[in-house]
C-alpha cells in the first residue's frame, strides 16, 4: 500500500491533487450554505443564476489547473500510465463531489427526507456540464486554456440565456429547472462528447504537438 | 510592437470585433427613455458587466505569456511601468472600442443625441483598472485559474453587487445602468465615487504588479487603498439605489393646452417628435369630456412637483406608450401600499389605469398587453367584464362618470378595493 502510494506521490504533487481535494470538499461544503440557493437575474436578457452555479465551477477550474501542470513531452513517453491516472483523478474527484454533496444535502434536508434538494442537483448538473465543456475545449486548445470554456459558458448564460418570462433558453440548460429532462440529456451528451474526445486524443498530445 | 505582430499574438485584438457585436446586440435589448442622451449612455454602460471580463482576461493572458516565457523576471532596459502599459494597451483598446461602440449604438438606437461624456470617462477608467487587475492576476496566478477568474470577477463586481441589499456599494463600480429618468441627471456624487474607487484600484494594482516603485511604497499603497475606499464610499453612501439627481427645472419648455400647463424637457419637445402633439390631443379630449385632470402636466421628477401636478414619466415615443404612461400617472400606487403589512391587491388601480387609457383613445392591443389578466378575469373588477364596464362608464352622464372615478380614486388612495365597480 505504502509502495503504491509512493508510486504516485510525484503525480499527486504535480497534478495538485491536494488542491483538487480541497476544491471537492470546499464546493460540497459551500453548497450546504443556504445562500447557495439564492438566484439572481443580472441581465435583462439573461437567465437567472443560482450561486450554486458559481460554486460548481470550482472543481472544473481546479481540475483544469491540475491537469495543465506537468511536462507533456516527458509524460507522453513515461513508463507509467499517466493517462489512466488522469482519468481516475477526474472520475474520483467528480464522484467525491457528488457523494459529499449528496450526503451534505441529505443531512441538510434531514435523513428521512425523500430527496436531496434542488440546489445540489442543479450544482451537480452544472458541474457535469462544465466538465463537458472543459473536456471539449481541451481537445482544441489544451488543458491550460480549456478552463476558460466553462466560465465563458456560465457568463453567456447569465447575460444572454433568457428565453421568455419563465424559463432559460434551451442552450442555457444550466439555468433550467432541475426537473427539465432535456437539460439532463444535453448535460449527458456534452459530457459524453468531451469524454469521447479525451479518449480519442490523449491529454498530452495537444501540448506535445504544440512543443 | 508592430501592428502585424499585435494582430497575430494579441487575444484582445482577436476579441475586439466579436465583443463589439455582442455589446451592440446587448444594448438594443436594454430599456431606457428614448431621446435622452444621459439615459442612453447609462444603458450602454450596462454592457460593461460582461465585457470588462474580456478586458481583464486578455490582460491576464498577456501577463501569463510574459511570466511563462521568463520575460517578466528578466532584466530590461525599459521600466516595469512601461512594460505593463505596453502589455495592457490592447486590452484597454478592446474595452474602449466596445464602450464607445455601445454608447454610439445606444445613442443611435434610442435617438438620444449626444452621449453623457462624464459617464464614458468613468467607464473608461474602470476598464483601465480592470485591465491592470487582470494583468496582476496573470502574473500571480496559474493561467488556468487566472483566465476564468478574470472572466467572471468583473461580472460579479458589476452585475452581482448591484443585486445585493447594500445599495451604495453599486455606485463604486463605475457602471450606472440604473440612471436616469428623463427628469433626472447623473448624480455627481455617484460619478466621483466610481472615479475615486477605480483610480484607487489602478494605483494599488500598479504597486502590486511592481510597476510603481517609490519610497515607502507599501505603506503609501495601503494608505491609498484605505483612503480611496473610504472617500469613494462616503460619496456613494447618500446616493441611494439610483444614481440620479433632479434636473434644473429652468430647462423645461412649458405651454398651455385647454387651460392645462404642459411642461416637457427639450429632448422630448423637438419638431419631429410625437410627445407634445400626442399630449395636446389627450389633454384636449379629457378636458372636453369634463374629466378631473390636474392643472399642470410636467416631466420634472414627481418628488419636486406639487399636488396639482401630474408627473409624466415618458419612456417610449409611440402614442400608445405615451397614453399608458399618462394613465399610470393619473392612477398611481398609493403610499399606503408600500407598507410591509399592506394586503392591497391593486386591482382597482389597474381598473382605473385601464379606464383612463381607454378614455384617451388607447388601442385594444396595448390594453391587452398591459392588462390582459384583468380582461381575462372579470372577478377582479367585481364580476363585470372590464370592457363592458368601460363601455358603460363611457356612455354614462358626465356627473355619474366623474362620481364613479372619484369613488374609485378615493378608495384606491386608502388602499381599499370597492365591492361594486358599477356606475351608480
Amino acid at each position: 500500500m505504502t509502495t503504491a502510494f509512493n508510486n504516485v506521490s510525484l503525480y499527486r504533487k504535480v497534478r495538485r491533487v491536494n488542491l483538487i481535494t480541497l476544491s471537492v470538499v470546499g464546493s460540497a461544503l459551500l453548497l450546504q450554505v443556504p445562500a447557495s440557493a439564492i438566484s439572481i437575474r443580472v441581465s435583462p436578457i439573461g437567465a437567472p443564476l443560482m450561486i450554486a452555479l458559481f460554486i460548481a465551477l470550482g472543481l472544473p477550474s481546479a481540475l483544469g489547473f491540475g491537469l495543465s501542470s506537468g511536462l507533456p513531452a516527458q509524460e507522453s513517453v513515461a513508463a507509467r500510465h499517466i493517462r489512466r491516472y488522469d482519468a481516475v483523478l477526474v472520475a474520483s474527484s467528480v464522484f467525491g463531489f457528488l457523494a459529499l454533496g449528496a450526503v451534505g444535502a441529505q443531512v441538510s434536508a434531514g435523513f428521512n427526507a425523500a430527496d436531496v434538494g434542488d440546489t445540489y442537483l442543479i450544482a451537480t448538473r452544472a458541474l457535469m456540464t462544465y466538465l463537458g465543456w472543459l473536456l471539449v475545449a481541451r481537445f482544441f486548445v489544451g488543458w491550460r486554456a480549456a478552463s476558460v470554456a466553462p466560465a465563458l459558458y456560465l457568463l453567456a448564460v447569465g447575460v444572454f440565456g433568457f428565453a421568455d418570462e419563465t424559463v432559460a433558453a434551451g442552450w442555457a440548460w444550466i439555468g433550467l429547472p432541475v426537473t427539465n429532462e432535456w437539460a439532463w440529456s444535453y448535460t449527458w451528451i456534452l459530457l459524453g462528447l468531451g469524454t469521447a474526445l479525451w479518449a480519442f486524443r490523449p491529454n498530452w498530445s495537444v501540448e506535445v504537438a504544440a512543443v | 510592437m508592430r501592428l502585424r505582430t499585435l494582430l497575430r499574438i494579441s487575444p484582445a485584438v482577436w476579441l475586439t470585433l466579436p465583443t463589439l457585436i455582442l455589446s451592440i446586440l446587448y444594448v438594443t435589448k436594454a430599456t431606457y427613455p428614448t431621446n435622452y442622451g444621459v439615459a442612453a449612455t447609462a444603458g450602454a454602460t450596462s454592457s460593461m458587466a460582461f465585457l470588462v471580463g474580456f478586458v481583464a482576461m486578455t490582460a491576464a493572458w498577456e501577463a501569463a505569456r510574459l511570466r511563462r516565457g521568463g520575460m517578466w523576471a528578466a532584466p530590461h532596459t525599459r521600466s516595469r511601468l512601461e512594460i505593463t502599459i505596453t502589455a495592457v494597451t490592447p486590452s484597454i483598446l478592446l474595452g474602449a472600442v466596445f464602450l464607445l461602440g455601445t454608447v454610439a449604438a445606444a445613442s443611435l438606437y434610442g435617438q438620444a443625441g449626444l452621449p453623457e461624456i462624464r459617464m464614458v470617462v468613468v467607464g473608461f477608467i474602470a476598464i483601465c483598472a480592470w485591465s491592470l487587475v487582470g494583468f496582476l492576476a496573470g502574473l500571480r496566478l496559474p493561467m488556468s485559474v487566472a483566465l476564468p477568474s478574470m472572466l467572471l470577477a468583473p461580472f460579479l463586481w458589476f452585475a452581482f453587487v448591484p443585486a445585493l441589499p447594500v445599495e451604495w456599494l453599486r455606485q463604486l463600480s463605475g457602471m450606472y445602468r440604473d440612471c436616469c429618468r428623463i427628469g433626472a441627471d447623473i448624480s455627481p456624487a455617484a460619478l466621483l465615487a466610481g472615479l475615486i474607487m477605480n483610480v484607487t484600484i489602478i494605483v494599488v494594482a500598479l504597486y502590486a504588479i511592481g510597476a510603481l516603485r517609490m519610497r515607502w511604497s507599501r505603506i503609501v499603497a495601503t494608505a491609498m487603498l484605505v483612503v480611496g475606499v473610504m472617500i469613494s464610499s462616503a460619496f456613494a453612501w447618500n446616493v441611494g439605489p439610483i444614481p440620479e439627481v433632479a434636473r434644473d427645472r429652468s430647462a423645461l419648455k412649458c405651454g398651455t393646452v385647454s387651460e392645462v400647463e404642459l411642461c416637457l424637457w427639450p429632448e422630448h419637445d423637438g419638431s419631429l417628435q410625437v410627445f407634445r402633439p400626442t399630449l395636446n390631443k389627450v389633454i384636449a379630449a379629457l378636458a372636453r369630456d369634463g374629466l378631473p385632470i390636474p392643472g399642470r402636466w410636467s416631466e420634472e421628477l414627481a418628488g419636486s412637483s406639487s399636488a396639482d401636478t401630474l408627473g409624466l414619466d415618458l419612456w417610449k415615443s409611440d402614442p400608445d406608450s405615451i397614453r399608458w404612461s399618462i394613465a399610470q400617472g393619473l392612477a398611481p400606487w398609493p403610499a399606503c401600499s408600500e407598507a410591509s403589512d399592506s394586503a392591497f391587491s391593486g386591482s382597482s388601480i389597474d381598473v382605473l389605469r385601464g379606464w383612463w387609457f381607454t378614455a384617451m383613445g388607447g388601442s385594444e392591443a396595448m390594453l391587452q398587453e398591459n392588462l390582459g389578466w384583468l380582461i381575462a378575469e372579470p372577478s377582479a373588477s367585481g364580476g363585470i367584464p372590464i370592457k363592458d364596464l368601460y363601455s358603460t362608464v363611457g356612455s354614462a352622464p358626465v356627473t355619474s362618470r366623474i362620481a364613479w372615478l372619484e369613488r374609485l380614486t378615493s378608495l384606491a388612495a386608502k388602499c381599499q378595493s370597492p365591492d361594486d365597480y358599477s356606475v351608480q
